[in-house]
């Protein structure tokens, strides 16, 4: 399994920069990352390859963060690729709290990044489907 | 033009006589009460009014402390009703009445209202909370005293309060002076003018939070009435206490209900005649709970001079702030430590706090900043928005206002050195 870095942070200018300047030169990679808001806050999610040295770092300079498991699911062929997969996951009624997703080599290859709370049972019907679920360090040997 | 001459325009020397004696009486009922039996209230010797001093000053915290009955000194069958301050977590300050008691509060409601104008042929709106708040009682029953149509509409509901305004005929409102604003924001924007919809309101009563005598000038001219000035608290029975008359220049304070000194809030010596200083406030007609030389910690001067309406009562200025960290907003009553007391029992946030207040249009905000405890984070939006919206709730219950509450990153709030720091008020008195 995968882990995802969230930080907590209030909905004001200069807070993303301020993450950034944090992890740059901390020989930290960022895969990806997204911004959930709600109002005045939100949350910064980050796959990054060190995602434990990223967490003590930004928990060092008094950030809320949490790491949390997440699935990433490779998917070659979009979106025919994609939907086999939604269909899947819709056929068994399987809900997604929240996903993103990202290119990694153009028409190639997209990593889809799932939170479920149904981790074990998504983790065997993937299996069976034939899907790749990458590891940490899966992801950054891409 | 009086209610109640004898009384409201009797000489200096007669008052004060009827001071002194309604001081000893109260001073003996008093007694009868634990809390001042242990003070030793009866030993003490009072040979003039200025012997007060003498006598210990008497604390809100003394009110929690005596909590419940501890300052009542009569029977508690003659008690016919309390008043109790707003909150759940802390020791409730309860006021407690015997049906005398209720009668002369009720005799000095009247005696304001008569005073500015209210007549039994009034149309009476009371805008003002009802329930264990005194504003809302306290006024309907002057005005039923009075033999006025009275309406008891409580707060809110801007849209009633416009229709039964118009629809009824009203003629007299009571009202907290950031709600009068507020209404007169609303009717602006229906474009409705206010002196053609209600053309028989005559005047409006506010109170129960301080306000300056340029919100008193925009309520007059916006409604084209005069607004009158009321000041009350709950431990002195609540609105009644101190009343503008039709002169307005300051507050006529019933000084044969309540002795009356202004004192340095740090020493508690008397201040010079006319010097600003806390309200210290004894009462002498009440039975059920008489209180010795309250500290109000609202600040104001007595106003030199007779007043040109022929009243005797002397008066006092505006309330021009409170010694204590007290906040009113929207007529509530708030105490920063209130704020503090929920944040400890809820989970997720840390203990540091900042109350902003603020004026949008007409209406105030309260805004609580809490900053989120970075050991508690998941990383779930959701639960993030569950939390803020649990301490809103929580809040609300305690204050009974609905603040806005903002989550903030650990350590982004000003750790306070003292409890002023965590209150920046940028609201337009």
């Amino acid at each position: 399994m995968a882990h995802q870095l969230s930080l907590f942070v209030e909905n004001k200018p200069g807070k993303l920069n301020a993450i950034m300047e944090a992890i740059i030169g901390k020989n930290i990679d960022i895969k990806a990352f997204t911004i959930a808001s709600a109002d005045k806050f939100g949350i910064i999610k980050l796959l990054v390859n060190e995602p434990n040295k990223a967490r003590e770092l930004l928990k060092g300079l008094g950030f809320a963060v949490a790491l949390a498991d997440v699935m990433v699911i490779e998917i070659v062929d979009m979106p025919a690729g994609m939907q086999q997969l939604t269909s899947l996951f819709s056929r068994e009624g399987i809900n997604i709290d929240s996903a993103y997703a990202f290119t990694l080599q153009e028409g190639t290859k997209t990593l889809f990044i799932i939170e479920t709370k149904e981790a074990a049972r998504i983790t065997e019907l993937l299996a069976e489907g034939g899907y790749k679920v990458l590891s940490d360090a899966r992801i950054y040997s891409l | 033009m009086y209610w109640d001459k004898d009384a409201e325009c009797m000489s200096r020397d007669a008052l004060e006589e009827l001071q002194l004696v309604r001081l000893r009486d109260t001073l003996e009922r008093a007694s009868k009460a634990p809390f001042y039996r242990q003070q030793g209230l009866a030993d003490y010797v009072i040979r003039d009014l200025a012997d007060i001093r003498k006598l210990p000053v008497t604390t809100k915290q003394d009110l929690r402390d005596a909590y419940p009955y501890g300052m009542v000194s009569t029977s508690l069958d003659d008690v016919i009703r309390l008043h109790s301050s707003s909150g759940t977590t802390g020791v409730p300050t309860v006021v407690y009445h015997s049906a005398h008691d209720i009668d002369r509060w009720t005799e000095l409601v009247t005696r304001c209202m008569y005073m500015i104008g209210v007549r039994r042929s009034d149309v009476f709106q009371n805008m003002i909370g009802y329930g264990l708040f005194t504003g809302g009682l306290g006024l309907h029953y002057g005005a039923e005293r009075l033999g006025c149509l009275t309406i008891p509409t409580g707060p809110g509901n801007t849209k009633r309060q416009l229709k039964f305004m118009k629809e009824f005929d009203v003629s007299t409102i009571h009202v907290i002076p950031s709600y009068a604003l507020h209404l007169a924001d609303t009717l602006d924007a229906m474009g409705v003018d206010p002196r053609k919809e209600f053309p028989h309101l005559r005047r409006a009563i506010v109170g129960a939070e301080p306000h300056s005598e340029e919100t008193r000038r925009k309520i007059d001219a916006f409604y084209g009435i005069e607004a009158y000035n009321s000041y009350g608290l709950s431990e002195m029975n609540g609105p009644g206490v101190a009343f503008e008359c039709q002169v307005r220049q300051g507050m006529h304070l019933w000084e044969d209900a309540y002795l009356i000194e202004i004192v340095n809030p740090a020493t508690l010596e008397p201040v010079a005649p006319g010097e600003e200083g806390e309200l210290l406030l004894t009462t002498l007609t009440r039975e059920a709970m008489p209180i010795i030389r309250y500290r109000t910690k609202d600040l104001t001067a007595l106003i030199p001079g007779e007043c040109a309406c022929g009243r005797t009562h002397r008066r006092i200025r505006r309330i021009t702030g409170r010694s204590d960290d007290m906040l009113i907003l929207k007529g509530v009553n708030i105490f920063p430590i209130q704020v503090e007391q929920v944040l400890i029992g809820i989970e997720g946030v840390g203990r540091n706090y900042q109350i902003i207040l603020e004026s949008r249009g007409h209406n105030d905000h309260m805004i609580v900043r809490v900053e989120l405890d970075p050991n508690l984070f998941s990383g779930d939006l959701t639960l993030l928005e569950r939390l803020r919206k649990r301490i809103t709730l929580e809040l609300r219950d305690e204050l009974l206002i609905t603040p806005e509450v903002d989550l903030c990153e650990p350590g982004s709030i000003p750790v306070a050195q003292g409890k002023a720091v965590r209150v920046i008020d940028n609201r337009e008195i």
